[in-house]
């Protein structure tokens, strides 16, 4: 039903809203050009880039799909690389009891080599049992998703969250969401339209477009446990990647 | 000052007091609870469990806000944190799994450090004793506090043997593939496969019956030989030593587990070798998630939701400590003897 709010706000916020981003995109498309991010990341980087290199199943799944597969896996290349940072780190053990004992308030942290969280992926189940018919249901295998919220319902949810079929399918269904919820919005050419998706992977999607229009300028990217004085921009490191394989 | 220096004094005697009595009592403690608002924070926590140690370190959150527990004193708010503000998780936060693994100790494996390498042998030097020369070492497993190694050697006759730091030495009758070691080094077995006869002059490789390779052995550092298996049943996560089993060995197929290679325990399906605590005599507990509980199982006692477990020997019993957080704001420390 609430389709997007801004559909109501007007013709001419939503041209304002347009502008703005192209705007803001034109900055992030700056940076992505002048930060060498592999020189950066160093061994990350190179092993997010094997991954990409060994997984070749999920780019030609995406195909088969009719999902640009340059453009999404440009918009979780940033969490490839934080994945390599901190897998050898990350104790998600406790995390994962934290979450199906007491629900995402508790335990909220990034999983598997596109770094997702639960509430992502609860948001991303609702929107998907929402706003994609039947139809769309059918031509991507899957379907609707039961969701109590109890703690047998989270302990599948991780179950399928920690598999790297299933992180495909999310990455597959944030794709085919946000097409839904955004289409008449998204900019026309790609690298605008990587920079909004990527930012809105990285902050929430589900969040106003005039959030997630501020945020493609804001820098808050890290790949340690620990925020550093100075971040990246997430939408910059995805069009970087995006650049180089043109 | 001198008030200072005597409750200091009197504080350090109370905490050591403290600690002793919780190593030998059994029982539940709650170390902190979490005002309202408040979570435990991801990715910055360990908990810091220890044998010696009743108190726990980790960080919460709340209104965007760090706070550091340590030590039952709770610090804070912090807008950030850093580095020198957190503890170092070592291996303790990898200790949740009751399967042991060689990789659970921190640093190498000792090859380097143990291993000589002559003009055309190899001799283990260890605390001073040297162990040959073989012609290879071809696996060596340390103890985590190095007190003890076993290892599979080739002697200079191209003989295959099982050997460990005590002098135990076993012939492997056929071409070892892996060996798993226990905690303290008192056994270790190999994965072998029959058949194959490296110091035969006569072997030919092409008369091998293929089915042999798919039909693995095994044989321990008691000299005592178990098989065939299913070549795909040998994984590590389905033979392998129990981290307070002591010497005993385990093998886990379906829902059935042998100890010492003679069926042993039935458990539901969703216990697996990671969730079961034996002590060296075969007493168990098994951890229980919400949402995946396994109710009438036995009389086994359950480690009910534990974000970490540590285990430890205490007056010749095997002991378990874990926190949980219970009724969403209790972190509770649990010490019991198996």
């Amino acid at each position: 039903m609430p389709k997007t709010l801004w559909f109501t706000t007007g013709p001419y916020k939503l041209l304002i809203l347009c502008l703005s981003c192209c705007f803001a995109v034109s900055l992030t498309a700056q940076q992505s050009k002048t930060i060498d991010y592999a020189k950066m990341y160093g061994q990350d980087y190179q092993k997010a880039l094997d991954f990409c290199r060994d997984n070749k199943w999920i780019t030609d799944s995406l195909t088969k799909h009719d999902i640009q597969p340059e453009v999404a896996m440009a918009v979780i290349f940033p969490e490839l690389i934080r994945y390599s940072t901190v897998q050898d780190y990350a104790e998600t053990k406790a995390l994962e009891v934290l979450y199906v004992q007491y629900g995402k308030d508790y335990a909220n942290y990034s999983i598997g080599p596109f770094q997702m969280k639960p509430s992502f992926i609860e948001q991303l189940e609702k929107d998907w049992n929402t706003l994609i018919p039947e139809s769309g249901k059918q031509k991507h295998g899957i379907m609707t998703f039961p969701y109590p919220d109890n703690s047998p319902a989270r302990n599948k949810l991780l179950s399928r969250l920690k598999t790297q079929e299933w992180q495909f399918r999310y990455l597959l269904m944030f794709m085919v969401v946000t097409e839904e919820k955004f289409s008449p919005l998204l900019p026309a050419s790609t690298t605008d339209r990587l920079a909004f998706l990527a930012t809105a992977y990285n902050c929430g999607y589900w969040r106003p477009i005039s959030e997630i229009e501020k945020n493609l300028t804001l820098n808050y990217f890290y790949t340690g446990l620990i925020k550093p004085a100075l971040c990246q921009n997430y939408a910059a490191i995805a069009l970087a990647y995006y650049l180089s394989g043109k | 000052m001198r008030k200072t220096i005597l409750f200091s004094g009197i504080s350090m005697i109370i905490m050591l007091l403290q600690t002793m009595t919780s190593l030998a009592q059994e029982g539940r403690q709650v170390v902190a609870s979490l005002e309202a608002g408040e979570t435990i924070a991801y990715g910055e926590n360990c908990f810091s469990l220890s044998a010696e140690q009743q108190s726990v370190f980790f960080v919460t959150r709340k209104d965007g806000k760090f706070y550091i527990h340590d030590k039952g004193q709770r610090q804070g708010p912090f807008d950030e944190l850093s580095e020198g503000m957190l503890k170092s998780c070592g291996t303790a936060g990898m200790s949740d799994c009751a399967v042991y693994s060689p990789g659970d100790c921190s640093g190498d494996n000792g090859y380097d450090k143990y291993i000589k390498q002559e003009y055309s042998s190899m001799n283990i030097v260890f605390k001073g004793k040297s162990f040959g020369p073989y012609l290879a070492v071809t696996q060596f497993n340390i103890t985590c506090d190095e007190a003890s190694f076993s290892a599979i050697v080739m002697t200079m006759d191209t003989k295959y043997l099982l050997i460990n730091s005590d002098g135990r030495s076993v012939p492997i009758p056929g071409m070892p593939s892996e060996m798993i070691s226990a905690v303290d080094g008192s056994n270790a077995l190999v994965k072998y496969i029959k058949g194959f006869d490296p110091s035969d002059p006569d072997f030919d490789p092409t008369k091998v019956d293929i089915t042999m390779v798919m039909k693995p052995f095994v044989i321990t550092l008691e000299g005592k030989e178990f098989g065939p298996y299913e070549a795909e049943q040998l994984g590590n996560e389905n033979i392998y030593f129990c981290k307070s089993g002591g010497k005993h060995w385990f093998f886990h197929k379906d829902s059935e587990y042998f100890r010492d290679g003679v069926s042993f325990l039935k458990t539901p399906e969703s216990v697996m070798p990671c969730d079961i605590w034996f002590n060296p005599d075969g007493k168990y507990a098994f951890k229980e998630y919400e949402g995946n509980e396994t109710p009438g199982f036995g009389e086994a006692w359950r480690i009910k939701n534990p974000l970490e477990i540590v285990y430890y020997q205490k007056a010749g019993k095997t002991w378990l400590k874990w926190v949980s957080l219970e009724n969403a704001k209790d972190l509770v420390v649990y010490n019991r003897a198996l």
